[in-house]
């Protein structure tokens, strides 16, 4: 019972251990990126000896977008709420790279009150993959939305422009044709005419609205 | 008519004849201004808001015909000015919106009487000799990121954001999304900016002007303070012992430190002696 149940143990010795072997990369960094400590987890994703990393600035494991974002949006909100939660960052070294959630949170340093911030990284391979292909689906289908509605613009166009035009023909000489002396027979053929014209124009103004509202 | 001022979600602080008005750059909102404004409220008149698009500003006034370039901007901030009556005004800018600024006094210098740019850049991309620090494939870079990083912002959240900064219920919130952005409008916005040369209107500007350049900051490289300190008549250069884009947030002391020394240096009568200078920051 005793081996599973230690009776003896030295919490130092444990929290040691799990900061460790902690199934995410912990790491500690100060105001301006410097990397203070990190676990043994993060060196290991990062494939770099604790040399490689410690005292080095943060985003230098970042690709150049990366640090771009992390000086436009995460120090910003960093020196504002003291908090940034599950950004997307790339991180790489010469020798490993990987994809990862980056959290952060301000504490203040015993002793002199200087603000450090304490951050946890997960590696998001497989979930990074089924983001990217769910950015890619959106992206396409704001083109083709795009696309679509271009065609629908182009289609309004049309029928105010291309297809109103000759129909105002026919009514002008739908018109000129009433003025003429004829039979009966052919006066209700011009006045079916006439209708079925006015007709088809309010129908063409009715779809030309509904596709440019 | 527009509210302007809901428009841009415009707060006016503080006291005092003068008016210095705030324009946040590309990222946040007004909120990025804390400090200084914390500084300046007992001296001075201040005018923050948020450019549309941006923070609590008014979503649907986004146009993208107005906002695809940076007149659209420049057009806010004398929007501002006019439905407040401002005159004189001391203008503050941050990152991109430094360059608004600019165009709104080549525009307008009735409107101001000093601009400060704090980590301006008249074009980010590098061309020819010019340092602008930046290469397509590194925006390309920062435009991916952005896809991937939401930072919080939802569809459902948008109309909550907007307008209702004075709502405690929301308060929780509204703090934890006061830089959450459109994604799209965000997109929009960078490739207004990112991608805007602004280097033949530097001559055009009359208004004298102070430039604030981080030492270290991969937005706007210390070579591009100086190149425009150079083509900017009547401007003054400091370089903060600063790294970063945003030393208004990590070196606040400094940065007001650096304004507070050109403000009171300036004056009309010495225009001439402090103008294209280079003041080391420490010579303030």
């Amino acid at each position: 019972m005793q081996d599973f149940y230690p009776m003896i143990s030295s919490p130092k010795t444990d929290f040691e251990a799990f900061y460790n072997q902690a199934p995410c990369g912990l790491f500690t960094f100060r105001a301006d990126g410097t990397i203070v400590h990190l676990n043994k987890t993060l060196l290991t994703w990062l494939c770099a000896d604790a040399e490689d990393v410690i005292y080095h600035d943060f985003t230098d494991f970042l690709d150049k977008g990366g640090k771009l974002y992390y000086q436009l949006f995460v120090q910003p909100l960093l020196r504002m709420r003291h908090d940034v939660k599950e950004i997307s960052f790339h991180m790489y070294t010469a020798k490993c790279d990987f994809h990862c959630l980056f959290s952060a949170t301000a504490f203040e340093k015993d002793g002199d009150g200087e603000l450090l911030y304490a951050a946890t990284v997960y590696k998001v391979t497989d979930r990074k993959k089924y983001e990217d292909e769910l950015l890619k689906k959106k992206q396409q289908a704001d083109i083709e939305k795009e696309i679509k509605e271009d065609t629908l613009k182009q289609v309004a166009y049309d029928q105010s422009h291309l297809v109103r035009a000759p129909l105002a023909n026919i009514l002008g000489l739908t018109a000129l044709l009433e003025g003429m002396e004829v039979s009966d027979e052919v006066r209700d053929m011009i006045d079916l005419l006439r209708t079925s014209a006015v007709k088809l124009d309010s129908e063409v103004i009715k779809l030309t609205d509904k596709l440019t509202a | 008519m527009t509210d302007i001022l809901k428009r841009n979600n415009v707060r006016v602080i503080g006291e005092g004849e003068q008016v210095m008005m705030f324009a946040h750059g590309f990222g946040c909102d007004q909120n990025v201004w804390r400090h200084l404004i914390k500084v300046y409220q007992y001296k001075y008149t201040l005018v923050v808001f948020d450019f549309v698009g941006s923070g609590k500003s008014d979503l649907a006034a986004y146009d993208i015909e107005r906002y695809s370039s940076l007149e659209g901007y420049a057009a806010d901030v004398l929007d501002i000015i006019d439905a407040l009556q401002l005159r004189e005004v001391i203008f503050i800018g941050h990152s991109v919106s430094c360059m608004s600024g600019l165009r709104a006094a080549i525009l307008k210098p009735q409107y101001f009487s000093k601009l400060v740019f704090v980590a301006p850049s008249p074009c980010y991309l590098n061309d020819g000799d010019y340092v602008g620090g930046l290469n397509r494939e590194d925006l390309d870079s920062l435009f991916e990121m952005m896809d991937a990083n939401y930072l919080g912002w939802s569809s459902s959240m948008a109309p909550l954001i907007m307008g209702n900064a004075h709502m405690p219920e929301l308060g929780e919130e509204l703090t934890a999304n006061f830089c959450a952005t459109d994604p799209d409008i965000a997109r929009k916005f960078a490739r207004v900016t990112f991608f805007s040369d602004n280097r033949a209107d530097l001559a055009k500007l009359s208004v004298p002007s102070l430039t604030l350049q981080c030492l270290d900051d991969i937005l706007a490289p210390v070579e591009v303070g100086y190149y425009l300190n150079k083509h900017t008549p009547n401007n003054t250069l400091v370089i903060l012992e600063a790294t970063g884009h945003c030393p208004h947030l990590s070196a606040h002391v400094q940065t007001i430190e650096a304004i507070n020394g050109y403000l009171s240096n300036y004056s009309k009568s010495d225009a001439r002696l402090l103008s294209n200078d280079i003041v080391a920051e420490d010579g303030l």
